[in-house]
C-alpha cells in the first residue's frame, strides 16, 4: 500500500482500518487480520501495524480476545461516530477547500447544491 | 571431523597431484629408454629430483589451500571454532600428503629402478623415516605460520616496502629451521640425557620437534584468529 | 526489552585507518534496523564486525549477551554484499552445506523460500541473474532462525520485482524475536518497513531513531531526512 512518507505510518494504517469499518468492509464483530498478515499486505513493519492496531483498541474500536485475535466493536453507535467523525472531517475540508477559493460557507453550500441539482438532471 | 573434508577437497587440487605422479612416470620413462647405459646415480638422481619436486608442489599446494580456506568469508562465518579448522585441514593435508607422496614414491622407484633391474637401495632405518616426516610435518606448520604472518603484517606496512618485509620474514624462516631447531636441540639434548638417561638421540630429537609443532600450531592460530580477516576488499 | 546488539567503545583500525574510534549503539530485538551512510563510511564494517568476519577490535561488542566470535556466529546469519559462491554449485548443494553446518538452518523453510522466489534447485548459481542470485542468497540467510539479520545491501543491482520479493519476504518470514539490520541505497523502498534509522558517517554515528518519532515529529520522510543530515 502507497503510504505518505512524512506522516506517521501507523496513523495512516488505523485510518485505513477505521474506513474499511466505517464503509462497511470490515463489519461489526469481523476478525481483523493477524499482524503478520496485515504487514505483508500493506507491505510494512509488523512493530508498525501493531503498534496501530494497539491505538485502535485503546479507542474502542477495535477489542481482542485471547489467543483469538482481534475483532471490530459491535458497538454500533460507535461506528455510527466514527461514521459522523469522518463525514464531519470531508466536509471540514470541503468548507476549507472554498475558503481558499474566496467563498464563504453560505456561497459553497449553494455551489454544492447547484452541482448536485446539475449532477441529478444528467 | 570428516564432513569438513568435503570443504577442503577441489578437483582442481588432485589434478596438480596427479600432475606430480606423471612428472615421476615421465622422467622414469627418459631413464627407461634413454640411450646411454643407466647407471646407480642417474636413477637415484631421478628418484631424488622427484620426490623433492613432490614436496615443493605440495608445500605450494597445500600451503595455498589453506590460506585461502581462511581467507574465504563463507567458512569464516562457520561456528567453528580457528583451532578446529585447522587441524581438520593438517589432517586433510596430512592424509593427501602421505597418500600422494607414496603414489609418487612408488611411481618413480618402478620407472627409475624395478623395470631397469638396478636394485633400489636407499640406507634409512624406520626411526629415520618417522624423525623425517616429523621433520617435514614442523616444516610444514612454519611456512604456514610464516605465511599468516606475512599476510597480516602486510596490513601494517606500506605497499612499497611490502618485498623487503617477504625477504626477511624468508631469512627468519631459515634462521628458525636451521638455526633455533638445532639449538633446541643442543639445549635439551644435554637435559634430556641426564634426566632420563637417553642414548638415543633421536628421541630428544623427535620431541623437541613435537613442542616446536605445537607451538607453531597455536601461534597460527592465534595470527589467525585475531588479525587474519576473510573476505576483506 | 533487552539490547540484542550492545556496542561500547568499539575501536577499529583496518592497517593504517582508523575506522571507528569509541563507538557506541545497541539494539533491541524484534526490530528492522536501516544502516544508512554514504559509501566508505563504515556500513559493511560494522555488520562485520557483528558477523564476526572484522577482526582486532578494542572495546566491547556483545550479542545477545555473548562477546562475539565463534559461538555468536551461530545465531547471527549474514548476507555479504558479494556472491561468493562457486558458479558450478547447484543451488540444492548449497543448501546442503548451509544444512550441515548451521544448527539453526530450516531445510523446509530454505525450499519455501526458493519457491517463493520461483528458483529451481537443480540450477546452478552460475547461471542465475543478478537478481535471483541475490533472491537465493537471501533465501539462505533467512531460512536460517538467527537472532540477528545482517543484509548488507540486499536490494543493489537487482530488479524492481525482485526487490519487492525480497521485501515481501523479509516482512513474511521475519522472526518476531529477532533483528534485522539492512544497510541499502533505497531508501524509499525499505521506508516502510524499517522501525529504526541509524546514519552514520565517518565512522560516527550522526543519528539513530525510530523512524515514526521522526514522522511525527519532524513531518519528513526517509529521504528529506538523509539530506538534512548529509547535505551540509
Amino acid at each position: 500500500m502507497d503510504f505518505l512518507t512524512d506522516r506517521p505510518i501507523y496513523l495512516q494504517i488505523m485510518d485505513f482500518i477505521t474506513q474499511q469499518i466505517i464503509s462497511g468492509k470490515l463489519e461489526p464483530g469481523a476478525k481483523v487480520k493477524a499482524v503478520r498478515e496485515l504487514a505483508v499486505a500493506l507491505a510494512t513493519n509488523p512493530n508498525t501495524v501493531q503498534r496501530a492496531l494497539q491505538e485502535l483498541e485503546r479507542e474502542g474500536i477495535l477489542f481482542s480476545k485471547r489467543g483469538l485475535g482481534r475483532f471490530v466493536t459491535k458497538d454500533t453507535e460507535k461506528i455510527s461516530h466514527l461514521q459522523d467523525q469522518a463525514v464531519g472531517q470531508v466536509i471540514e475540508t470541503f468548507f476549507a477547500e472554498m475558503k481558499k477559493f474566496g467563498w464563504t460557507q453560505e456561497q459553497a453550500k449553494d455551489l454544492l447544491q447547484e452541482y448536485v441539482e446539475r449532477e441529478n438532471d444528467l | 571431523m570428516t564432513h569438513l573434508f568435503r570443504l577442503f577437497y577441489s578437483k582442481t587440487l588432485f589434478l596438480a597431484y596427479g600432475v606430480s605422479l606423471f612428472i615421476s612416470f615421465l622422467m622414469g620413462l627418459a631413464n627407461v629408454y634413454s640411450g646411454r647405459q643407466q647407471s646407480v646415480d642417474l636413477s637415484f638422481a631421478l628418484f631424488l629430483f622427484s620426490i623433492i619436486l613432490y614436496f615443493i608442489l605440495f608445500f605450494v599446494l597445500e600451503s595455498n589451500r589453506i590460506y585461502q580456506f581462511f581467507r574465504t568469508s563463507d567458512f569464516r562465518l562457520l561456528p567453528i571454532s580457528t583451532r578446529k579448522l585447522y587441524r581438520c585441514n593438517l589432517l586433510f593435508s596430512g592424509i593427501v600428503g602421505i597418500v600422494f607422496f607414496i603414489g609418487t614414491f612408488l611411481v618413480s622407484v618402478i620407472m627409475n629402478y624395478t623395470i631397469i633391474n638396478i636394485p633400489f637401495q636407499i640406507g634409512i632405518t624406520w626411526s629415520g623415516i618417522i624423525v623425517a616426516a616429523i621433520d617435514i610435518f614442523v616444516l610444514f606448520l612454519i611456512v604456514q605460520f610464516l605465511v599468516y604472518l606475512s599476510s597480516t603484517a602486510k596490513y601494517f606496512v606500506q605497499k612499497r616496502y611490502r618485498w623487503i618485509l617477504e625477504i626477511v620474514l624468508f631469512i627468519v624462516f631459515w634462521i628458525l629451521f636451521e638455526w633455533l631447531l638445532s639449538f633446541g636441540f643442543d639445549l635439551l639434548e644435554g637435559n634430556m640425557l641426564h634426566y632420563f638417561g637417553l642414548k638415543d638421540n633421536v628421541y630428544s630429537k623427535v620431541i623437541v620437534q613435537l613442542i616446536s609443532a605445537c607451538i607453531y600450531f597455536n601461534l597460527s592460530i592465534w595470527v589467525i584468529d585475531r588479525y587474519m580477516e576473510a573476505g576483506d576488499r | 526489552m533487552n539490547d540484542l546488539v550492545k556496542v561500547e567503545q568499539l575501536s577499529y583500525r583496518k592497517g593504517m585507518k582508523q575506522i571507528f574510534n569509541a563507538l557506541d549503539f545497541s539494539i533491541q530485538s524484534g526490530k528492522i534496523i536501516a544502516l544508512i551512510g554514504e559509501n566508505g563510511s563504515g556500513k559493511t564494517t560494522i555488520m562485520r564486525l557483528l558477523a564476526g568476519l572484522a577482526l582486532n577490535w578494542k572495546g566491547q561488542i556483545l550479542i545477545d549477551g555473548c562477546v562475539v566470535g565463534t559461538k555468536t556466529k551461530s545465531f547471527v546469519a549474514y548476507l555479504e554484499d558479494k556472491n561468493n559462491y562457486q558458479p558450478n554449485q547447484r543451488l540444492e548443494e548449497i543448501i546442503s552445506f548451509y544444512d550441515r553446518f548451521y544448527t539453526d538452518f530450516d531445510k523446509r523453510r530454505a525450499y519455501e523460500l526458493l519457491r517463493f522466489m520461483n528458483l529451481s534447485e537443480s540450477e546452478k548459481i552460475g547461471n542465475l541473474s543478478k537478481g535471483n542470485a541475490e533472491k537465493f542468497a537471501l533465501s539462505m540467510t533467512l531460512a536460517r532462525r538467527a537472532k540477528l539479520y545482517l543484509l548488507d545491501e540486499p536490494l543493489s543491482g537487482v530488479d524492481l520485482l525482485s526487490r519487492e520479493k525480497i521485501i515481501q519476504s523479509l516482512l513474511q518470514w521475519f522472526e518476531e524475536d529477532s533483528s534485522i539490520i539492512i544497510t541499502t541505497h533505497q531508501l524509499r523502498e525499505i521506508e516502510n518497513i524499517i522501525d529504526e534509522v541509524l546514519f552514520l558517517r565517518d565512522g560516527k554515528i550522526i543519528l539513530h531513531e525510530s523512524l515514526e518519532t521522526m514522522k511525527e515529529v519532524k513531518h519528513k520522510d526517509l529521504e528529506a531526512l538523509y539530506r538534512e543530515v548529509y547535505e551540509i
